[in-house]
């Protein structure tokens, strides 16, 4: 290949113009498939989630030779699929939503800790966080599902137990790094208590990192979610969550594949549409964490 | 001094390197023109940024990719264009015919691989040799640099050996395969001043057996008068002066070379880096209409506001090859001193 | 590297036994073991003699100590829902079912990982770049779970190339290894890609392409080589997730695995068998991350030669 040549447009600065701006599609995205039914299910759902309709069972979506009346088909017991999804959303959104703000709150809260006070402390608290990244978050899941069964409480715990550590290490090394900075030292100077500090001078810097990872984090927390109500260790029935409705069409996959297909692409479309929120915000606030 | 005669073995016209990048299109390097005899060195010099070092890797068609490609203008190697070779062809080049330095020795040598295995790869490239009198004459070329007890050094890791050490390696790793040009880019910034000096010494001894052409990229002027037979001096991107290191030092042409030399205090003091001049150099996106240095000139007219100048003879004499781009040269008696 | 060696290996054994804490713990968390064992009309002498034969009766830090005991023996008890058989056997008998899917998960995710993240790296903005970049993003937000399914779907009931479930040859294990290792895969993709670019932009690879050597010799010896390591470390998390995979993706397809085995065992509030998977499982994740540990250490020239 010769090497003379027209020149180049600049592609790469019309790249990087894109990348400042808001991603539209994936925001939009998230909003039809996953803000508006969480908040308004009872509203848009045409039909009630839990009532069957016991003559139009296993109904195909209106596309694939259905009727209107049930857009997305219905299941075995006649149940429409579309308001069953449109209510399943709140499940999603709420849990993962209270996760990520247990997980985070603990994790930052220890990293804080752990980098501040440093020493012993620190020690222990980086310790225990290794052994929560040693541990598969499946094992817990095991051990919690026989343990307590189905419940509320244990996809909680099982949440904030994948989280914090993450957390808990990156707040760390930024707070290390941050209580040598001047304004921490003019702080103490002045007389401002280890908590004041903590929370009015340091915090503020490293909230930046923590709203970026908890946005890359609710994606992996939705799918964790749904993994378990999947597997009947997740929410209990008869909630419609997402990963029950699929576990629900699973049996029917060889008649009526609607049923398990439509909540996993919800699944689908909300995960990859935080994601790549996720990395506008990461690129905007905190380049420093692309590495992860 | 320089090899007489018709021995010019690179011979470098109007070449042009485009760099598409976020501040728009620039070029780092700029219709440059250069002449490289065998056994001769050439110095080029200029500030950080001017396009030393995309010039040096142009030349080995190894620009950054995508981003910079060349554009115009042709690399004669022994009267073949290097600008339209394939990607094979020039890979047969690379190594061979033409090698180069990088800058710095810390990150040149692959961590992960033995320095033989690393010298073996480029005496390999050099010639089909068989494998046997590989190790020996790789031993070889690490005693011609001077390494100390070599056969063992082939063992060795780039982390186990000093900095001094593994420019050496770099340097066995160039002239392996006895190539006829070798661009060396500011190959002793990262050494000590007394092994920097030792290297030197070395490069001149090993210039004196190979004939090999030498294109030494660097800031010190120091070095430039210590180990050079010609100098360009690049600005922006151009060349604005080149010719013998005499004629530079005793009868700087280009307002710009004139006060780098004055700012350095006396040539045989050793590390006298380029100083800085008055000012900063135009970014590559905004050069001026006219002469790239006008902003800084003290000797600017109006006339080099509006038009770039040409390549002029310069007080050395063409005939001397002593050439440099600046409109006050059309008066004989004008000196920028 | 030996003293590294050893000084891993004490927080591994650490970490078992902080697992076995926890697992202990957990079993005491719901009131007592004995509502699952006994029958709900149970009379109280009943009770009161399981309770004894249990050691339930005991402090707790007796009781653990000696769960510690039999669990350094292998034994976990019996299993509540398959009557009769001791747990460690159930699991056992299953391990193999699950190395196998795993490992030939593990095998996919590789080949097919390692070269597209290469490729995509030296081609950067290329089509095959992007599609690298598609299946990254996409791996992410794709449950395990549902895309057995899919797959179930399209490759076994409609073009009816692959069984859909159950155990049999290779042809049984195609569908759910995919399914395991297609997280896998976008993760490795991303971390190969994005360590090959830092490296191709290293001196050394400039130094390579100087010495004249092939382009694929540049790639894959002098940049790949180096960049390995960063996808080498991620795997030991990936032993994790091929775990976390297989519980999932065995229920999925029916595979006779441990996983499957574990899934049952919730549904039959088999405690014993869980206890088992659990400190099983953390043996096999710890090990494979100490393995890596070691082979990492030893691959860099600057820890194996001091
Ligand atoms: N990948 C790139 N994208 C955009 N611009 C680049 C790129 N690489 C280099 N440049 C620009 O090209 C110009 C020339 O760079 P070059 O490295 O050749 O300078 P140099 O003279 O070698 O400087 P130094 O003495 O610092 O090594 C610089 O202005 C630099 O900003
Ligand atoms: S052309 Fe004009 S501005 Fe440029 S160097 Fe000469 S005198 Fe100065
Ligand atoms: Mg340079």
């Amino acid at each position: 290949m010769a090497s003379i040549a027209p020149p180049l447009a600049p592609r790469k600065a019309r790249r990087a113009a894109r990348r400042r701006r808001p991603p539209i599609i994936p925001l939009a995205l998230l909003l039809v498939v996953l803000i508006v039914p969480a908040l308004a299910a009872d509203l848009i759902a045409p039909h009630d989630p839990y009532q069957s309709h016991l003559r139009n069972r296993l109904q195909p979506p209106a596309f694939w030779g259905g009727s209107w009346e049930f857009p997305l088909g219905t299941d075995r017991l006649g149940r429409c699929m579309l308001s069953r999804i449109l209510h399943g959303a709140w499940y999603a959104l709420s849990i993962s939503m209270v996760g990520i703000a247990i997980g985070a709150a603990l994790g930052s809260a220890m990293g804080l800790i752990a980098g501040y006070a440093r020493g012993l402390t620190d020690v222990v608290l980086m310790r225990l966080a290794d052994i929560s990244f040693a541990l598969p978050a499946v094992l817990l899941v095991l051990a919690l599902g026989v343990a307590w069964g189905p419940s509320l409480q244990a996809v909680l715990i099982v949440v904030a137990f994948v989280l914090w550590a993450q957390f808990a290490r990156q707040v760390r090394g930024e707070v290390l790094s941050l209580r040598e900075r001047d304004f921490v030292a003019r702080a103490r100077v002045a007389g401002a208590g280890h908590l004041r500090i903590l929370l009015r001078h340091i915090l503020p810097n490293v909230f930046n990192t923590i709203v970026v990872m908890a946005t890359l984090q609710i994606g992996v927390i939705i799918i964790l979610e749904a993994t378990l109500s999947f597997l009947g260790i997740g929410i209990p029935r008869p909630a419609p969550t997402w990963g029950l409705l699929i576990a629900d069409g699973r049996q029917f996959i060889t008649s009526a594949w609607w049923i398990s297909f439509f909540p996993g692409l919800a699944i689908l479309l909300v995960v990859l549409s935080i994601n790549l929120l996720g990395d506008w915000l990461r690129d905007r606030l905190d380049p420093r964490l692309r590495q992860i | 001094m320089a090899a007489g005669g018709d021995s010019t073995v690179l011979k470098v016209r109007g070449l042009r390197v485009e760099i598409a990048s976020a501040a728009g299109v620039i070029h780092p390097v700029d219709d440059i023109s250069l002449d490289l005899r065998a056994g001769e060195t050439l110095g080029l010099v200029g500030e950080s940024g001017s396009g030393k070092s995309m010039t040096g890797l142009a030349l080995l068609r190894l620009l950054p990719r995508p981003a910079a490609r060349i554009v115009a203008g042709r690399i004669e190697l022994d009267g073949t264009d290097l600008v339209p070779l394939s990607e094979g062809a020039m890979r047969r080049i690379r190594g061979r015919r033409i090698a180069m330095i990088l800058q710095d020795p810390q990150a040149s040598l692959n961590p992960a691989f033995t320095i033989g295995n690393q010298l073996f790869e480029a005496l390999r490239a050099g010639d089909r040799s068989p494998r046997q009198g590989l190790r020996a004459r790789a031993a070889g070329l690490l005693r011609l640099l001077g390494l100390p007890a070599p056969e063992e050094r082939l063992q060795a890791y780039p982390h186990q050996l000093s900095g001094g050490m593994r420019q050496r390696v770099v340097g066995a790793i160039a002239l392996a395969s006895d190539p006829q040009v070798i661009v060396a880019d500011e190959p002793t910034t990262a050494l000590d001043l007394t092994i920097q000096a030792q290297y030197l010494a070395l490069l001149e001894d090993i210039q004196k057996r190979t004939g090999v052409a030498i294109l030494f990229i660097t800031h010190d002027f120091g070095v430039v008068a210590r180990l050079c037979h010609r100098v360009a001096v690049m600005y922006a991107g151009r060349i604005v002066e080149q010719g013998d290191v005499r004629d530079i030092f005793d009868r700087p042409s280009h307002p710009y070379t004139a006060a780098l030399i004055r700012s350095v205090p006396s040539l045989t003091a050793r590390a006298a880096r380029l100083p800085a001049i008055a000012g900063q150099p135009p970014p590559l996106s905004a050069l001026p209409a006219g002469c790239s240095f006008a902003p800084r000139c003290a000797h600017a007219q109006p006339r080099c506001l509006a038009q770039a100048p040409p390549e002029l003879p310069g007080r050395g004499g063409a005939e001397n090859r002593h050439v440099a781009r600046c409109w006050r040269l059309e008066d004989p008696s004008w000196t920028p001193d | 590297m030996i003293r590294f060696a050893l000084s891993r290996l004490a927080q591994v054994l650490f970490t078992i036994w902080a697992i076995t804490v926890l697992v202990f713990a957990l079993s005491h968390a719901t009131g007592s073991p004995l509502d699952t064992l006994l029958p709900d009309d149970a009379t109280p002498e009943q009770i009161a003699a399981l309770t004894s034969r249990l050691g339930l009766d005991q402090p707790y830090h007796i009781q653990y100590l000696r769960f510690l005991g039999s669990a350094l023996q292998g034994d976990f008890g019996d299993s509540l829902r398959w009557r009769g058989e001791p747990a460690l056997g159930l699991v056992l008998d299953r391990l193999p079912a699950t190395l196998s899917l795993g490992g030939l998960a593990v095998l996919i995710s590789l080949a097919v990982a390692l070269p597209l993240g290469v490729v995509a790296a030296t081609r950067k903005d290329s089509w095959i770049d992007l599609l690298a970049r598609a299946i990254a993003l996409l791996g992410q937000a794709i449950p395990a779970f549902w895309l057995g399914i899919v797959l179930i779907w399209v490759f076994a009931v409609w073009l009816q190339w692959l069984p859909t479930s159950g155990q049999g040859g290779l042809r049984h294990m195609i569908l759910p290894a995919i399914a395991i290792a297609w997280f896998q895969i976008a993760a490795l993709v991303r971390l190969t890609r994005s360590a090959m670019l830092d490296v191709l932009d290293t001196e050394y690879v400039k130094l390579a392409r100087i010495k004249g050597l092939a382009e694929s010799r540049v790639v894959w010896k002098h940049a790949f080589v180096n960049a390995a390591s960063v996808p080498l470390t991620y795997f030991g998390i990936l032993a994790g997730s091929v775990l976390t995979g297989s519980i999932v993706v065995e229920t999925v397809f029916s595979w006779p695995g441990t996983g499957w085995l574990a899934i049952e065992a919730i549904r039959g509030r088999d405690f014993p068998v869980i206890q088992a998977v659990v400190l099983f499982f953390a043996v096999i994740f710890l090990a494979a991350n100490y393995l890596v540990d070691l082979l990492y250490a030893w691959l860099d020239p600057r820890v194996r030669h001091g």
